[in-house]
Order: C-alpha cells, then sequence, then structure tokens
C-alpha cells in the first residue's frame, strides 16, 4: 500500500486567504454602492420601463461570499502544514491525516454545500435566476416599446441594434482596463523584485515587462476577437458569445506571450506577488473612475442613438396612425369622452 | 398618454456607472484568480488538492457568467431608458397634435 504523501507551502496558502478576503471585501464594498444606487433607480422608474437588476447585484454578492470560502478553506489546509519541518519552502508529511481537520470541500458560511456542489453552483444558482429574470424584464420594457410604436416593431429592433453596441463597447472599455492593469501590476512586480538595483535601469526593465505583459494581452485579445468574427459567423447572440470567447482566449494566449517574452528577456521573477491587503479592497471596490467615465460616456452615447431611432421611427408612424391607432396600449388614441354631465353644451373650451 | 413617463436619467446612469464598475471589479477578480490560483498550487499535493483545482476552475466560469450578467443588466438598463425617453418624447407629441381635434370635438383637452 502507498504511503499517502503531503506536501505543500503553508505561507502562499496562508497568503491566498489574505489576498481572498480583500477581494471579497472589495466585491462587497461595491454591492453596497451598487444596491444604493439601484433603490435609487427602481424609486425614481416607472415599473413599465425598469429592468430588473437585484438578482444581477445579488450574484455578485454570492460571488464574494464564494470567493471567501474558498480562500479560508484553503488558509485552513495551508494552517495545518504551518508546524511540519520545511525544505526550501515546502512542508511535507508521510500522513494523510494531518488534514483531517480541514473539511474536504469548502462551504459558504457554517453550511456545507453537500451532495458534491461547489462553491460556484451557489453563485450560478442565483445568476441563472438573474439571467431569466433580466430576459423577462427587458423583454417587458422592449414589448412596451414596441407597443408604443404600434405595428411595426422597428422601434424594438432599433432599440436592440443600439443596445448591442453599448455591451460591445463596454467590452472593449474593460479589456483596455484589464490590460492596463495587467502591464500595471507587472510593471509594480517587477519592481519589487528588483530591489537594491540602480533606479534607471530598474524602472526601464519595470517598463519593459509591463509593455510586454499589456500589449500582449491586447494583440492576443484582438487577434482571438478577429479570427472570432470569421469563424463565428454574424447571427446574434450565439456570434457574441463566441467571439468574447474567442478574444478572451486571445488575450490571455497573449498575456502569456508577453510574460514568457518578459521573463526570457529579463529574467524570471517571484511566483506570487504579496499585495498589500488594504490596497487591493479598496481597488475592487473603486475601478479607475477615468476608464469607467468612458465606459459610462458610451452608455449614454448609445442610449441618445437609441432614443433618436426610436424617435424617428415613432415620428414617422404618428404621419400614419392609422398603422397603429388600435394597437397603442389597446386603447384608442382620442381619449374616452368625459362623464355626461361634464360635457361642455357650448362647444369647445 | 395624458400621464408623463416616470424616469430619471441622472439614477440611471448611476445605475449603470455601478454596474460597469462591478464588471470591471469582476474582471480584476478574475486577473488575481487566473495569476495567483495556480501559482500557489505548485508544490501542493494531498486529498485536498483536486478539490481546490475543480473549486477554482469552477468559480472562475461563474465569475465570468457574472461579469457578463452584471454587463447585461446594464444594457438593458441604458435600452430601457431609451424607451422611456422615445416614449416621452411620442406622448408629448401625440398631445400636441390630438388635443385641438379633442377639443373641436367638444371633449375634454
Amino acid at each position: 500500500m502507498p504511503v499517502p504523501l503531503v506536501v505543500a507551502r503553508p505561507d502562499r496558502l496562508q497568503r491566498f486567504r489574505v489576498t481572498a478576503a480583500a477581494l471579497a471585501d472589495g466585491l462587497e464594498r461595491r454591492v453596497g454602492a451598487t444596491r444604493a444606487a439601484l433603490a435609487a433607480y427602481e424609486a425614481r422608474t416607472e415599473p413599465a420601463f425598469e429592468v430588473p437588476c437585484r438578482g444581477s447585484v445579488d450574484a455578485v454578492d454570492r460571488l464574494g461570499g464564494a470567493l471567501a470560502a474558498l480562500g479560508g478553506w484553503v488558509g485552513r489546509v495551508g494552517d495545518a502544514f504551518e508546524h511540519l519541518p520545511t525544505h526550501d519552502g515546502i512542508a511535507f508529511d508521510l500522513d494523510d491525516q494531518l488534514l483531517a481537520a480541514v473539511p474536504a470541500t469548502p462551504a459558504v458560511g457554517a453550511g456545507a454545500p453537500g451532495n458534491g456542489a461547489t462553491l460556484a453552483d451557489a453563485v450560478e444558482d442565483v445568476a441563472l435566476g438573474a439571467l431569466a429574470s433580466l430576459r423577462s424584464g427587458t423583454t417587458a420594457a422592449a414589448a412596451g416599446a414596441a407597443a408604443a410604436g404600434g405595428a411595426g416593431g422597428v422601434a424594438s429592433r432599433a432599440a436592440s441594434r443600439a443596445a448591442g453596441s453599448p455591451i460591445t463597447t463596454a467590452s472593449q472599455v474593460l479589456a483596455v482596463i484589464a490590460a492596463g492593469r495587467v502591464g500595471m501590476g507587472e510593471i509594480a512586480h517587477r519592481w519589487q523584485t528588483e530591489e537594491g538595483s540602480a533606479t534607471w535601469a530598474r524602472a526601464g526593465r519595470a517598463g519593459l515587462d509591463g509593455v510586454l505583459n499589456g500589449a500582449g494581452m491586447l494583440a492576443g485579445g484582438a487577434a482571438g476577437a478577429a479570427l472570432g468574427e470569421v469563424l463565428c459567423g454574424a447571427a446574434p447572440p450565439a456570434a457574441a458569445a463566441c467571439v468574447t470567447a474567442a478574444g478572451t482566449f486571445g488575450g490571455e494566449l497573449g498575456r502569456r506571450g508577453g510574460e514568457l517574452l518578459g521573463d526570457v528577456l529579463l529574467g524570471d521573477e517571484p511566483a506570487v506577488w504579496e499585495r498589500d491587503p488594504l490596497v487591493l479592497s479598496l481597488e475592487i471596490a473603486d475601478v479607475d473612475g477615468a476608464a469607467l467615465d468612458a465606459a459610462a460616456a458610451d452608455l449614454d452615447a448609445a442610449a441618445a442613438e437609441s432614443a433618436d431611432l426610436a424617435g424617428r421611427h415613432r415620428g414617422f408612424v404618428l404621419e400614419h396612425p392609422w398603422v397603429w391607432a388600435d394597437t397603442y396600449h389597446d386603447a384608442p388614441v382620442v381619449p374616452p369622452p368625459p362623464p355626461a354631465a361634464a360635457i361642455p353644451t357650448d362647444g369647445p373650451r | 398618454m395624458w400621464n408623463d413617463v416616470r424616469y430619471d436619467p441622472d439614477a440611471t446612469d448611476r445605475l449603470v456607472r455601478e454596474l460597469v464598475g462591478t464588471a470591471g471589479a469582476i474582471e480584476e477578480v478574475l486577473g488575481i484568480l487566473g495569476g495567483d490560483g495556480p501559482v500557489i498550487a505548485e508544490d501542493w499535493a494531498g486529498p485536498h488538492r483536486l478539490t481546490y483545482d475543480e473549486e477554482r476552475e469552477r468559480l472562475v466560469t461563474a465569475a465570468v457568467a457574472v461579469r457578463e450578467l452584471v454587463l447585461a443588466a446594464a444594457q438593458g438598463v441604458v435600452a430601457a431608458l431609451a424607451a422611456a425617453r422615445g416614449e416621452q418624447a411620442l406622448r408629448v407629441r401625440l398631445r400636441a397634435e390630438l388635443a385641438p381635434h379633442a377639443c373641436a370635438e367638444g371633449r375634454a383637452c
């Protein structure tokens, strides 16, 4: 019977607990801010034109909880290894019973998922419910717009056409943000690694490493998305998901290529970056304001375009009221007559 | 048709900014999970290692889904705002065009 061997680097596992807790804390702060904005939106928007977003925010909340649970569980494994003898930072033992005190699977809160469920299941359950709610809510808003536009349905097509652009634009902005952050992270990482070397050489090498990683990610993402457009065809929404997946895959390949090139040119660096948990948490809670301004401006421009398209269509419909007169919210165009007592007898007022 | 559509562009804009910001935060979480996640598992062997790999991979997949969900919510909010604006413009125009006819026919205007 083979002897069970357990091996780990306890400091890395314990550090992951701190990192995951910081990420979860940042997400929690962001969820709080989003819930406040959502409450104001719901209070000031007519239900027919309100999109249900609570489920989406709940899913982010669950994601943070799952992340903290995974980190806590990994940290407990690290704790179990802490007092074992180490060699080059690696702790080892020939008896896996030392891990008997650590649950076999991580669990959110006090309860175990059970039935083979993973942490992600809890997140996905909420996300699926939110998606269904979002689809029905968005459909209801589009139906309202189509009813207002009468028989054409052009308004809903115009809305969906205009609505198609912000997600592409937002995804592109997010890709640039991600690549920029990867690049900045590599610069900081390399800068910390080379402490003690000459400042100018240190700055140059850190900058080169950051540019290689960020540019590699951007180039890979663009190439992946272009390849995806060729391979996936042009039929939405499957094409959008396919192009997004191809772009993400290409970006990751590009980042790894840039990282590899940086390591070849500049030498290896320590594998795990020690982050300041507080800085990390605040960074997650409030991402780059300027980039978000740009994304929000894009979304706003798309909204204006959509309103313009819908308005132009409705202007046309207004010239031909018979097209939609009997379909506008199933009500007659001319308002119903007032009660008999209020009918004026001396002509229009 | 005779009532204004109730919507608030400022509140909507704030919500969209928060949703887009949240998607950006998840993007950053994904970057860290993808970067540190495999590295901390180097030199890790034992009964919990496979569970960790599976949990991490599925959590990354779920995070990607949540990020897309949040972006889709922002997209829906923008589209609904556009629909509300268009509806409001239509009602204003209808009132202007139809009110004189209603008055001429002896109805309330």
